[in-house]
């Protein structure tokens, strides 16, 4: 009997390629993912042709590596993971003196109160300022931010992307978070 | 967060999408790469099974020229 292999969720449609190893399955996961993963790249790296090259070796990497995904999380957070990484090592790669400090330990660690006020905060950034301000982030600064406000990750999703323990996790996006608002304040004006 | 706020970071890019030969690539890069990686294996577990040959022809004493 014929699968209808768009009915199938994504955990059923690994199993089948673990199973079958057909191509048509990478295909329909291909077409659930691929643009996705692009626009993600575009975020991170602004240049299309670049986002576009790199969207083709995380999909190959991803796809050749579909036998370690576990299922512990979604496929999405699996492969999203992945794409901010590489975005990571590519942009590091491209400016291979800059080394970035974060000093996670010393400082108070209190951030859920704060944590509903400095949201609103951050959904009030204009979109069409947005990407422009993104730019002006450091790349691990912008993967945090673009892991919790538009891929919805938790911080246990996004410690384990990033290899991280949970109170670096939480500082590194406090402090992503502040600069944004902060860089935003300082381009276009404090309104509150 | 929910549901009906305005959330920036969803929209993002929206409207930008891969071109459509891209798709044809990336599944031709993983036949590809299947493809090479099923014939190193198919190697590797041939030369694997050679040198347990000779090992086992080592152990027993590589007798086989003195029975000749």
């Amino acid at each position: 009997m014929e699968v209808d292999i768009s009915s199938l969720s994504d955990h059923e449609i690994i199993q089948q390629i673990l199973q079958s190893g057909k191509t048509a399955y990478f295909a329909e996961l291909y077409d659930r993912y691929a643009n996705k993963v692009y626009r993600k790249c575009i975020s991170m790296l602004k240049n299309k042709e670049d986002a576009q090259d790199l969207s083709h070796d995380i999909l190959v990497k991803a796809f050749l590596k579909i036998s370690s995904f576990e299922g512990n999380s979604s496929f999405s957070t699996w492969i999203y993971a992945i794409t901010y990484n590489k975005c990571i090592d590519f942009l590091r790669k491209k400016q291979k003196n800059r080394v970035v400090v974060y000093d996670d330990i010393n400082e108070s660690l209190d951030i859920e109160v704060e944590d509903e006020v400095e949201n609103k905060k951050i959904f009030e950034i204009e979109v069409e300022r947005l990407m422009e301000l993104l730019h002006e982030l450091n790349e691990d600064d912008r993967a945090i931010i673009l892991m919790k406000y538009q891929d919805e990750m938790s911080i246990e999703e996004i410690r384990t992307a990033l290899s991280l323990s949970p109170s670096a996790a939480k500082m590194r996006l406090k402090r992503a978070r502040d600069r944004l608002r902060k860089i935003y304040d300082k381009k276009h004006g404090k309104r509150h | 967060m929910n549901a009906n706020d305005y959330n920036p970071f969803k929209m993002l890019n929206n409207g930008e999408n891969l071109p459509e030969e891209h798709k044809e690539k990336v599944l031709e890069t993983i036949n590809t790469l299947e493809f090479i990686l099923g014939i190193a294996d198919l190697f590797t577990l041939t030369q694997a099974s050679i040198n347990t040959e000779i090992a086992k022809e080592i152990l027993s004493g590589g007798s086989t020229d003195s029975k000749e």
